[in-house]
């Protein structure tokens, strides 16, 4: 009987732009029930290294996500990704928001836990508004709450600490190792000085679009 | 999981239907619409009632039609790579990502493009249809479905060859039944050219294909590089949206942004060099030169980093520029410049007169624009103006008296000549920087170079007018001392 494929499995990635080598035999492994956190300085690869495991970037290497390549659909249903810079509908209201991620994502529950993770951040009094009047931070709560109700096995956040105020931080990191906790696995970039100190978690070091271990 | 695209289409589409209304309402005005559709119909009606057949019908346009048709296919196959039709960054992440079938994702985008693309071509096939009796004696009915469905035939060929990367017979097949289905009888030249309704069944066999190839190629992947080109497209597209919007709203420099980022993000959506760093650099100016270097070498940079054809273009035009202005010089010389009769052999009379101390000055501007870089808002930059129009003026002035000084020798021309058109080239391209820093409209605008070449040209203008030319030279060379003093 052989074991439950990882939920992310990158062997030797390497991606190329426009002739210039960004990442370069990048493998690692994630097993379930645990957290990650991407570390390096701006420009380490950080970010593209994400889009890369998602499929947004073309790449070399083998990226499994669940033993299924990722850019199909059966991996697609088993992750989801946030990224720095959220990407929302300034014509959808936030509650439209996590209906319409409930749906694309065929788990009805997760509307209910997105409101929740809303409300726990606070914004319980302004579902009904366009996220496009919002703060960059509001804007982020929304983004992390919709990746966060899903509660998919594999949940990967680009810079998710960016633009929260402490307190959400705090509530942030928590959400995070329970999901951990709850044999979901983590991978999330960030640089900020404090972030090693409210999260624990597994580092991957990257620099120069190498992988330290 | 389909059901979550329907929703959001559902929600997002009334809405934003709602809001182009109402913009549009706002913006130009409905009524003013409606009364611009009745005089388009009023003028197409009286247009067709001017048509009236030729005494014989042109003969042989099948082989045209079909080159044509043809190459409207062929090009498919030829294009560069970038998808025809994209998503935007949210529906990207949104739906890109989410356990949905591509084809479901991109199907609105797709039918969109599609209604569009049939759009077009029944309006092209409305025309045939009107001008074919005329032209050719033919009557030809259904030439604006089968253009339309050749136009959608052609967006999925061209989704094909890109989806599949142009390899292989499952990338080209609609591409190149295309082709066939353009030459053989009762095919797209046909219903050009026949009244048949046999031909509709080639266009709608070749659509009903493209269709289910599309599909099929969108049923579990996406094509691997369409995201990254998505996002860069989107951007451009709002590159390019902003750039409109600013020049209605009359932010002309906006709108004249620096073509930097635009050549930038073609090299990201093609992944060629270029993209992540510059293909050519020139020596950077010493930490401690002074500022006008910093502005000549930034000048010199933005013409070194364009384009091949681009440089080309822009050192074609500066020879030019100095060469007319070498004949401006040669036929008025150093003390008639502008002068009403023009002493100069026979291209100095071809080339005399204010006119054409004018149209010098305007093809100095032109080409002059193109030397002297971006444009530079000093701000609240230590920066003065004088240091800041010295750098931006000096490499064109360089090329265009350069040139300027080819063309006196070749025309063996006295120094005088020589001078007055290195005077007037200086004055033309000080006005043009200056005022285009100054107004904020920019210099590559034609109304910097217009104010530009006036200026410069209003000596000639005036002393001709007063009858004494001679004096043209002296007042030129006052007019460059005054601007040059000018601070802004």
């Amino acid at each position: 009987m052989s074991a439950d494929p990882a939920p992310l499995n990158v062997v030797d990635l390497r991606v190329r732009l426009a002739g210039v080598s960004v990442l370069d035999e990048v493998t690692f492994r994630l097993a379930a029930g645990e957290v990650a956190l991407l570390v390096g300085p701006n420009g380490a690869g950080k970010s593209t290294l994400l889009r890369a495991v998602i499929g947004l970037l073309p790449s070399n290497g083998e990226v499994e996500i669940f033993g299924r390549p990722n850019r199909s659909m059966s991996a697609r249903s088993k992750f989801v990704f946030s990224p720095d810079d959220p990407a929302l509908y300034e014509d959808l209201t936030l509650r439209e928001h996590a209906r319409l991620n409930a749906i694309l994502y065929d788990r009805p529950d997760a509307d209910a836990r997105a409101l929740e993770w809303l409300g726990a951040f606070g914004l319980e009094a302004r579902l009904d508004e366009y996220p496009g009047t919002h703060s960059r931070g509001m804007r982020q709560k929304l983004a992390l709450s919709l990746a966060l109700g899903l509660e998919l096995p594999l949940t990967i956040l680009d810079e998710p600490f960016n633009g929260l105020d402490i307190a959400s931080q705090e509530l942030l990191a928590a959400g995070l190792q329970a999901r951990g906790a709850a044999g979901g696995a983590v991978l999330l970039t960030g640089h900020q000085r404090d972030l090693e100190s409210v999260l624990e978690a597994r580092r991957l070091e990257l620099v120069d679009g190498t992988l330290r271990a | 999981m389909i059901a979550g695209v329907a929703f959001l289409r559902s929600r997002t589409v009334g809405r934003a239907m709602r809001a182009y209304r109402d913009w549009v309402g706002r913006a130009v005005g409905w009524w003013t619409i409606v009364y611009l559709i009745v005089w388009l119909v009023v003028f197409v009606i009286a247009g067709l009632e001017t048509l009236t057949p030729l005494a014989a019908p042109l003969a042989g346009p099948r082989p045209y039609l079909v080159g044509v048709l043809a190459l409207l296919f062929a090009s498919v196959i030829l294009a560069r790579r970038a998808p025809p039709l994209i998503l935007d960054r949210r529906d990207l992440f949104r739906l890109g990502l989410a356990p949905v079938p591509p084809w479901a994702a991109l199907r609105w985008r797709f039918m969109l493009k599609a209604v569009g693309a049939c759009a077009v071509g029944v309006v092209i096939g409305l025309g045939w249809t009107a001008l074919a009796p005329a032209l050719f004696w033919q009557t030809t009915p259904f030439a604006a479905p089968v253009i339309g469905l050749v136009l959608v035939a052609r967006l999925c060929a061209a989704w094909l060859v890109y989806a599949y990367r142009a390899v292989g017979l499952r990338a080209w097949h609609v591409a190149l039944l295309g082709i066939v289905l353009s030459a053989v009888p009762y095919g797209f030249a046909d219903a050009l050219l026949g009244a048949s309704p046999v031909v509709l069944v080639a266009p709608i066999a070749i659509v009903a294909l493209g269709l289910a190839s599309v599909r099929s190629s969108l049923a579990e992947e996406w094509p691997p590089r369409f995201a990254s080109q998505s996002l860069v497209l989107t951007q451009l597209q709002a590159m390019r949206l902003m750039q409109l919007m600013a020049g209605m709203a009359g932010f002309i420099r906006q709108a004249a942004a620096d073509g930097g980022e635009r050549r930038r993000l073609l090299a990201a959506l093609y992944d060629t060099p270029g993209a992540t760093r510059p293909n050519r650099s020139l020596p950077l100016p010493a930490a401690e030169a002074p500022v006008w270097r910093a502005f000549a070498w930034r000048a010199l940079t933005h013409f070194w980093r364009a384009p091949w054809w681009r440089q080309a273009m822009t050192l074609c035009l500066a020879l030019l520029a100095g060469g007319l202005a070498a004949m401006i010089g040669a036929g008025g010389g150093a003390g008639t410049l502008g002068a009403a009769q023009p002493s100069g052999g026979a291209l100095g009379s071809l080339f005399g007169g204010p006119l054409a101390v004018f149209a010098a000055a305007l093809l100095v501007a032109r080409a002059g624009t193109a030397l002297l870089g971006p444009e530079f808002s000093i701000g609240v930059a230590p920066v003065d103006p004088y240091s800041r129009t010295l750098g931006r003026v000096a490499p064109a002035a360089g090329v265009i008296v350069f040139a300027l000084l080819a063309a006196s020798i070749l025309l063996g021309d006295a120094a005088g000549g020589l001078f007055s058109g290195v005077v007037l080239v200086l004055t033309v391209l000080l006005v043009v920087e200056k005022y285009g820093s100054w107004s904020g409209t920019g210099a590559a605008r034609w109304e910097a170079q217009l104010v530009a070449a006036l200026l410069a040209a209003l000596p000639a203008f005036v002393l001709a007018a007063f009858g004494v030319p001679g004096w043209t030279f002296g007042a030129q060379l006052g007019l460059l001392f005054v601007v040059s003093l000018i601070g802004v």
